[in-house]
């Protein structure tokens, strides 16, 4: 037994966090030991308040304070696009974009064979669901351009294509700033068949 | 073989990228299976950031020309160049479901760092022939598992009773045991000697039209999935036998197989 039993538990606990091994939660737990009480009292209120109070909004199964989002409740929002992203995180990515202003749709994941993720576990119902009241006229498929986003993209377009919506896939090819000689051919490929009359 | 080894601690190889699993920020550990070292994973530094060097280079299926360095634990990408990207593939829901049951068993049933070029040449043809079918994908998945299994050295005997040797011309009725590693004749299938004690459950009937099948499957190359016709209850039948004799003898679930039903169309 090296340290204290709360110590113990502090870095236990600290090694469970995504990229913290033994080593670096072992310097994270000394570090706040030194901090003044207040301090580590904001940090575990923030822990404990961002569990208890965010949830899931009940419509687009965004991150939330309420029970509906902040963009699900903007009347300023079109109701008629709707863009269907895999995560809360690419939401936001996509807002700081700032040039979209419909609504949005998190299906909490994507599908993944290897990992046994099917469409059942994903909010497809759900999107199905929200389709019913004909508000809908486009639905822009915003997962990401790899093989499970694209997989995911085809397999919604085949569901929603047959009820008379419009099916959009966001572009994919070249990254602004980029060169085109360092551009793979899959991506160039890409780039290619999504070109546009100037 | 160390052929493409280059001096120093750089080294060449040829791949087909399996899998990929995420790892830190903006990294991803890429399992491929190369002409020289089999089966092995590497990390592509900031593969997931738009801007990356990688761009789609290292994506399931693709075919490419990788130069690594050896890592302390896990080897670092540093160049790839792609041979062939296999874009039929990725464009059809269906092709990606069953091509990536493909690469799962590949994964599963290979060993890090196990050279093997027959499974190489093998996975590159499977690839191809997958691109360019358009019936009967159910089946070519059954194909690739029986010549994978073939070249594993896990091949079931579908031509003759594994216990007394009778040719399966001269059956009555056909029993298939994943235990016993192939088919049984009546006779065989109810001796209690011949049944292993732990897998008495495990023998089951098969049709003589499933076998003849499997034995076509065997042969078949990309222009034969495009003509062979089966009923949907014998395609049942053989995917079924096929699955099982893999969860007996592959201890590892296949979950890439699980989603199939449920994407397929």
């Amino acid at each position: 037994m090296y340290y204290a039993a709360p110590v113990a538990v502090l870095i236990e606990e600290l090694t469970k966090l995504p990229s913290i091994g033994p080593k670096s939660a072992q310097r994270l737990a000394f570090h706040l030991l030194k901090v003044s009480p207040e301090e580590a009292k904001k940090l575990s209120d923030a822990i404990v308040d961002v569990k208890n109070k965010i949830k899931f909004c009940k419509i687009c199964f965004n991150i939330t304070e309420g029970d509906v989002c902040e963009l699900c409740r903007d009347t300023n929002r079109d109701d008629s696009l709707l863009c269907v992203v895999g995560e809360p995180r690419d939401i936001i990515a996509l807002e700081r974009a700032g040039n979209y202003r419909g609504r949005y749709h998190v299906l909490e994941g994507v599908v993944s064979p290897i990992d046994g993720i099917g469409p059942g576990d994903l909010r497809i119902k759900e999107l199905l669901d929200r389709l019913k009241d004909d508000k809908v006229r486009e639905i822009i498929l915003a997962t990401n351009p790899n093989i499970e986003g694209e997989a995911t993209a085809m397999y919604i377009a085949r569901l929603v294509k047959p009820l008379g919506i419009m099916v959009t896939r966001i572009a994919s090819g070249l990254p602004v700033g980029g060169d085109l000689e360092y551009a793979d051919e899959v991506t160039l490929g890409k780039a290619l068949e999504g070109r546009r009359e100037m | 073989m160390s052929s493409h080894k280059v001096k120093g601690s750089l080294y060449k190889a040829q791949g087909i990228v399996l899998k990929s699993v995420k790892l830190g920020e903006a990294d991803k550990i890429i399992t491929f299976f190369t002409d020289s070292y089999g089966k092995t994973s590497a990390i592509a530094k900031g593969l997931r950031r738009t801007k990356s060097k990688f761009g789609g280079r290292l994506e399931p299926f693709t075919h490419i020309d990788l130069l690594l360095y050896k890592g302390k634990n896990l080897d670092i990408i540093t160049q790839t160049e792609i041979i062939g990207s296999f874009s039929e593939i990725r464009k059809d829901l269906n092709k990606i479901t069953y091509g990536l049951a493909v690469l799962d068993l590949v994964d599963k049933i290979s060993v890090d760092g196990e050279k093997d070029k027959k499974v190489f040449e093998f996975l590159l043809s499977s690839l191809r022939t997958l691109s360019k079918i358009s019936t009967n994908i159910d089946l070519f998945l059954v194909a690739f598992d029986l010549k994978l299994l073939y070249l594993s050295g896990f091949m079931p005997v579908l031509n003759r009773c594994v216990i007394c040797d009778k040719s399966v011309n001269f059956f009555k009725e056909v029993f298939f045991s994943c235990g016993r590693g192939g088919l049984l004749c009546e006779r065989c299938s109810h001796c209690f000697d011949c049944q292993p004690r732990e897998a008495g459950a495990d023998i089951s009937l098969v049709s003589f039209q499933g076998v003849s099948l499997l034995l076509k499957l065997l042969k078949a190359d990309a222009n034969d999935f495009n003509e062979i016709k089966a009923s949907e209850n014998l395609k049942k039948e053989v995917v079924a036998v096929v699955q099982r004799f893999i969860d007996f003898h592959i201890h590892a679930r296949l979950k890439s197989r699980e989603c199939i039903n449920e994407l397929k169309y």
